[in-house]
């Protein structure tokens, strides 16, 4: 109710406000014939006079109170708390924080935990049972249940590990605004849901940014997103292998891409140069910890010499094939 | 707060500014006069003052005022508002986004829970929105993830809530929820 009258009093402002400028308009018009502006001018002292009288008729002279400030306000505060509190927390804070948490606009960016089910721990999902008197809410029933919550505003979406394919196409089908996705993979398991993942990317044709836990399926990603995602500018993939075939797709497809993020990859030097020389506009770069080339380089360094962020350290050739062929066999 | 010369110039109303000339006309270098609720006045720097789009409308509809009232504001947040605000002009004569960055990391670490929540209506109403950002990003970061009732304490806020209520509140996000599962 609060807000009802709140916006009534806004929407008769914003016509005052029109009515203002237009006589202001006026105002200035009848001026141009003045030789100069003057406080005693009388079309300017009327608009002032209207001017305050509803600037003092809109406002309420007492001091405003948190429970009742103007609900976009609100509402961008509360999208900004975290998943944990706007769904454990905020609801129960009182009635208006109760109306605001359910509107679509706090629900824009969802940052899962990267583990949201573990038998050995408290996660978000034990609290979201415990809170509402669920019994047995599944990992991707609650995926969907704060997804639905964004009524398709969601534009930043971090999954948990290892989301299945069931909500992948969910999110695919319900987060058509989707600009940044995250899609971290748990390395002990196979991350075979992401198969799907190429026939979902078209759904998502204003993706900007794409960080992906392994480069399983790359080439297919990145062929989908030259299709579909004109403004896509930035991609991460962690643990990756970038062969000839992964390099080539990047430079062939996404030749404009601006943020590269290749951290911890396994890379053999001339798929870097292939990078570097086929993708001119890099602002940020990162191959630190890769394995395949030396972090200095000095082709490397040159070829990256104009990218504003180039970051390799700790980078280094692969010449422990054989310390690795051990660890491998004594697992 | 108001004796170092980088603070808003603060005084009461009966010790106010000298009169403005009559007949003179905005000059580039003009001050503004500022009225709190509580009825400080604060004389700003035009390009201070049209920092707020409030104040700027106010000013590009009725050029001949020199006193605005802010019926909505009181005196600290208000101070507050324009110290921010006067740092965002130096950044906008020289950018530095670094720089702007860690001012404005430190205005809010620096300031207490109140004075943050005190300023975001102030922030809202004068529609500063670069600080309303900082602001909005500052409250919620300290009120992630800590219970409803230190949340509530945070902002001053009364539950309003009865037993009965909150209890169906719960029921009824479970009814949400499972209405989903079913899909």
């Amino acid at each position: 109710m609060f807000f009802t009258l709140r916006t009534s009093a806004f929407n008769f402002l914003s016509i005052g406000y029109t009515i203002l400028i237009l006589s202001s308009t006026l105002a200035l018009r009848f001026l141009e014939f003045q030789p100069s502006e003057s406080h005693d001018d009388p079309v300017q002292v009327n608009v002032l006079r209207l001017k305050w009288h509803l600037n003092l008729d809109c406002v309420e002279m007492e001091e405003r109170k948190w429970e009742d400030l103007e609900f976009d306000c609100l509402v961008n505060v509360l999208g900004r708390v975290g998943m944990e509190s706007l769904l454990l927390h905020v609801p129960f804070v009182c009635r208006s924080w109760h109306e605001a948490s359910r509107s679509p606009s706090c629900w824009k960016h969802l940052v899962f935990p990267q583990d949201i089910h573990l038998t050995w721990d408290v996660t978000l999902i034990d609290k979201f049972e415990d809170y509402y008197e669920i019994h047995n809410c599944s990992e991707d029933a609650f995926i969907k249940f704060v997804v639905g919550r964004s009524h398709g505003n969601c534009t930043v979406l971090s999954l948990p590990n290892d989301c299945s394919e069931e909500v992948l196409k969910y999110i695919a089908d319900k987060c058509p605004a989707l600009i940044s996705l995250s899609l971290p993979a748990d390395h002990f398991l196979s991350s075979e849901s992401l198969s799907i993942l190429p026939t979902l990317i078209g759904k998502w044709e204003h993706l900007e940014n794409l960080w992906l836990g392994s480069s399983d399926y790359l080439v297919n990603i990145i062929t989908e997103i030259t299709l579909a995602c004109s403004k896509f500018s930035g991609l991460s993939v962690s643990s990756a292998t970038i062969r000839e075939e992964e390099a080539s797709a990047i430079v062939t497809n996404l030749p404009n891409i601006k943020s590269l993020i290749l951290r911890g990859a396994r890379m053999d030097l001339e798929n870097l140069v292939i990078i570097l020389q086929g993708c001119k506009n890099l602002v940020h770069l990162d191959v630190r910890d890769c394995r395949g080339f030396i972090s200095d380089d000095e082709r490397v360094l040159e070829l990256a010499s104009n990218i504003k962020t180039f970051m390799c350290e700790g980078s280094m050739l692969d010449d422990d094939e054989d310390n690795h062929q051990c660890f491998v066999n004594e697992y | 707060m108001s004796s170092s010369t980088d603070s808003p110039t603060l005084t009461t109303e009966t010790t106010q500014l000298s009169p403005q000339p009559d007949t003179e006309t905005a000059k580039p270098t003009k001050k503004i006069t500022l009225k709190s609720s509580d009825n400080q006045i604060f004389e700003v720097e035009e390009s201070v003052a049209m920092e707020f789009a409030t104040v700027k409308s106010f000013f590009e509809d009725s050029p001949s005022t020199d006193t605005v009232p802010l019926p909505n504001v009181t005196a600290k947040p208000l101070s507050q508002v324009i110290e921010f605000c006067k740092e965002q002009i130096k950044f906008k004569a020289n950018p530095d986004e670094a720089q702007k960055k860690k001012y404005n990391a430190e205005f809010v670490t620096e300031k207490s829970d109140k004075d943050l929540v005190d300023m975001i209506p102030v922030a809202n109403y004068l529609e500063i929105k670069d600080l309303l950002d900082v602001l909005n990003q500052a409250v919620a970061d300290r009120i992630e993830n800590k219970s409803v009732e230190y949340v509530r304490s945070f902002f001053g806020i009364d539950n309003d809530f009865t037993a009965e209520e909150e209890a169906a509140l719960r029921r009824e996000h479970a009814w949400a929820y499972e209405g989903v599962d079913e899909d």
